[in-house]
């Protein structure tokens, strides 16, 4: 089905479906209620362990299928020590943003992203999430955590040939040459 | 139970302006308080840690976002405010800035403001990069640019026994980056001033022309704090002190207006043998050209691979070392004053979480324009200097490796939000100063109109981009703003902190300034 039509069925049935919102808002609480629980139990600060899944399908996506050096594990809690850092608002963005980026599929008629083929999701991100005024673009904002994660791992950095600097006796060096003062 | 704070001033926020602000109420002798929303970081706080250093130094972690997504806005949120993750690169308001300022109302005499200069630069040891402590890049861009002969100049910067580390953007872990932490704020102390980190001012509340109290909330404790002084400093910066103002009633019809930003986006390229950019410091060098300047910028790494093409990081999951022959450079183009500052729409419905200004702006044609033209500059000059391919700044990976495919750009940027990484470290304007009554928020003796005792003092009081990085800009203006603000001239010289000291001990004394 050609994706402007996939995107309007998916709209008409969204307003169809319309008089089932109020029974469906209560049942959409509970779940996030119970998805706010298991975080608990999951050891996470600040995701839902649903949220796990969608980072990793984004991250198969967006970078490589193969996890990074130190597993998924690491990259999630990654993502999750950034996002329990950060005071202010956006975390609360962040985290709509990581459940709107699991269910934006199905306004265009496919599944969740984090249960959708590689090869779909790929697609998806390429043919909508980057498209500069797409309807999904807002979303691409996604790749940003999935970044953050992956390159936040210091297995990843120490492979791509990186290392903080001056430390030890280069620092010391370093010191020791003399100061720039500036005299007018 | 509310606590409430007496001073004689009362500064909200602790950058670049608010703190050479609270420095010179303090050695007029006033009591002065300074409120930040940020923590107060040490040295011996920092670490290399970006996602850390993301998270705690920066508003939102980072992550600040115009109205529309489309661009990031960074900006600190600490004590001492952007200037303690800049890279403390100096620049002058151009001359021709000056003057179209001085037309619409906002006089800056050139002497004085050459002068208001000199002691700011005396103060943060302003002084040429020197060669040893470039990055490895800097010398490949510094032969592109010479073989299109093209002028390669040399950033100065404000620093005191810099090691070139080329972390700046975390916070200078060495101490040695003379942002406002390591300046302007401890000199205030020392002469008395008080500062409070983790307090932020929601509100301020005003009484027949006259702010009476500030409303503010201590972070740690989600404790109330009221602030009562006889003059207030609202110095939050481009997008914080409009908000202030439009959540206070204040100027409503006007505050937020004008909004300006030099915005950017770094252009990444590889070269044939591993740079490793990262040993030096991250701006070096730089070029100017026509509406845009080209300033070398190879960010921490995490920040460096969170502003190249996505495609990029998939070359780099297969071929690690990758990120060895890369460096990254900015084209900086400045905005017109179209954006605006805006609280959210229904904000009675949002949860307060949510319920925070934004900056309206969208990148205008004419600053794309520049940007574009800059970038196949740019492009060129990194083949002359040696790179193998170039990426465009584009989302998906577009290759650029000879000098005939640089005229892609053209096409490949034509829509403003292809451009990736797109944002701004310079949010300005927003409480423009002005002659006119009817469109400015403040009076040009930085008098908050309609207020007899608010004044405004940071980025958000320029009615339209300074066209060059603003840190110094800011703290100039700040110097001739305290004749209305604290009511006398400034100091002709300022003698103090870590520059003078070492000055001193050097022998060199009141040679300087
Ligand atoms: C990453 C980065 C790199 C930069 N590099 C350079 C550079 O190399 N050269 C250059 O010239 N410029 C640079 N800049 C820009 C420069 O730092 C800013 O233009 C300048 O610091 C702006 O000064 P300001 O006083 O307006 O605001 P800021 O310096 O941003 O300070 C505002 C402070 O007020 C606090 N605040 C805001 N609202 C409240 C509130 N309601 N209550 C309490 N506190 C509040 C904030 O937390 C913040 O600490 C850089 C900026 C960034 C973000």
């Amino acid at each position: 089905m050609p994706e402007r039509l996939r995107t309007a069925v998916a709209f008409a049935l969204l307003a169809l479906s319309l008089p089932l919102w109020p029974v469906a808002l209560p049942a959409t609480a509970l779940w996030a209620r119970r998805e706010r629980r298991r975080r608990r139990s999951s050891g996470y600060a600040v995701l839902w362990p649903s949220m796990a899944r969608t980072l990793v399908a984004h991250a198969e996506a967006w970078i490589g299928s193969a996890p990074p050096p130190s597993g998924w594990g690491v990259y999630v809690r990654n993502v999750d020590r950034y996002l329990s850092l950060v005071r202010g608002p956006s975390v609360g963005l962040q985290v709509a943003l990581l459940v709107a980026m699991e269910y934006a599929p199905l306004l265009t008629l496919r599944g969740r992203f984090s249960r959708l083929p590689l090869g779909t999701r790929r697609h998806l991100l390429a043919r909508r999430y980057l498209v500069p005024g797409g309807l999904l673009s807002p979303l691409a904002w996604s790749r940003q955590l999935v970044r953050l994660g992956w390159h936040a791992d210091p297995e990843t950095r120490r492979r791509s040939g990186h290392a903080f600097r001056p430390e030890g006796r280069e620092r010391r060096t370093l010191r020791a040459r003399t100061a720039t003062v500036a005299v007018a | 139970m509310t606590r409430e704070l007496r001073s004689r001033f009362a500064v909200v926020g602790s950058g670049a302006g608010g703190a050479v602000t609270a420095y010179l109420l303090a050695r007029a002798g006033e009591p002065v308080v300074v409120l930040e929303r940020g923590a107060w970081v040490r040295p011996a706080d920092l670490r290399p840690d970006e996602p850390h250093a993301l998270a705690t130094l920066y508003q939102d972690g980072g992550a600040q976002l115009t109205r529309d997504l489309s661009m990031t806005v960074l900006q600190g949120r600490c004590v001492g405010g952007s200037t303690v993750v800049s890279n403390v690169v100096c620049f002058r308001m151009p001359e021709a800035v000056r003057r179209r300022f001085a037309a619409g109302g906002f006089e800056l005499p050139a002497a004085d403001l050459a002068a208001a200069y000199d002691v700011v630069e005396s103060v943060l040891n302003v002084h040429e990069i020197p060669a040893d402590r470039l990055n490895p890049a800097a010398e490949r861009l510094e032969a592109g640019l010479r073989a299109l002969g093209l002028e390669a100049r040399r950033f100065r910067h404000a620093s005191l026994d810099c090691v070139g580390c080329g972390e700046c953007n975390l916070g200078c872990r060495f101490g040695a980056k003379l942002d406002a932490s390591r300046t302007w704020i401890p000199m205030a102390v020392r002469r008395g001033a008080v500062v409070v980190p983790g307090v932020a001012v929601n509100r301020v509340e005003v009484e027949r022309g006259r702010v009476v109290a500030l409303h503010a909330t201590d972070l740690a404790k989600g404790t109330p704090v009221r602030v009562v002084a006889d003059r207030y400093v609202l110095a939050g910066g481009a997008i914080a002190t409009p908000e202030l103002l439009l959540r206070s009633g204040i100027l409503a019809d006007r505050a937020g207006t004008r909004a300006s930003m030099n915005a950017g986006a770094m252009m990444v390229a590889e070269f044939p043998a591993p740079l490793d950019a990262f040993r030096g410091l991250q701006m070096g060098v730089y070029h100017e050209t026509d509406g845009a300047t080209i300033e070398q910028d190879h960010n921490p790494y995490l920040s460096f691979c969170l502003t190249q093409p996505v495609g990029v990081d998939r070359l780099a999951a297969a071929r690690p070392d990758l990120y060895r022959h890369l460096t990254s450079v900015g084209v900086l183009a400045p905005t017109p004053p179209e954006g605006r500052v805006r609280l959210p729409r229904l904000r009675a419905l949002l949860p307060r979480a949510l319920d925070r200004a934004v900056l309206d702006a969208r990148l205008p044609e004419v600053t794309r324009a520049a940007m574009v033209k800059a970038y196949a500059l740019l492009a060129r000059i990194y083949l002359a200097g040696g790179a193998t391919r170039v990426f465009a700044p584009t989302h998906e990976v577009h290759e650029l490796r000879r000098p005939d495919d640089v005229g892609r750009l053209d096409a490949l940027l034509a829509d403003p939000r292809a451009i990736s990484g797109l944002g701004t470290a310079h949010p300005q304007g927003g409480s423009p100063i002005g002659d006119d009554d009817r469109r400015d928020v403040l009076t040009p003796e930085f008098r908050v109109r309609g207020l007899d005792n608010c004044f405004v003092v940071d980025a958000s009081v320029f009615p339209a981009s300074v066209e060059v990085n603003p840190l110094l800009s800011v703290m100039a203006v700040a110097y001739l703003a305290s004749r209305h603000v604290v009511g006398r001239a400034p100091p002709a010289a300022i003698e103090e902190g870590p520059a003078h000291d070492r000055r001193r001990a050097l022998g060199l004394g009141a040679a300087v300034g």
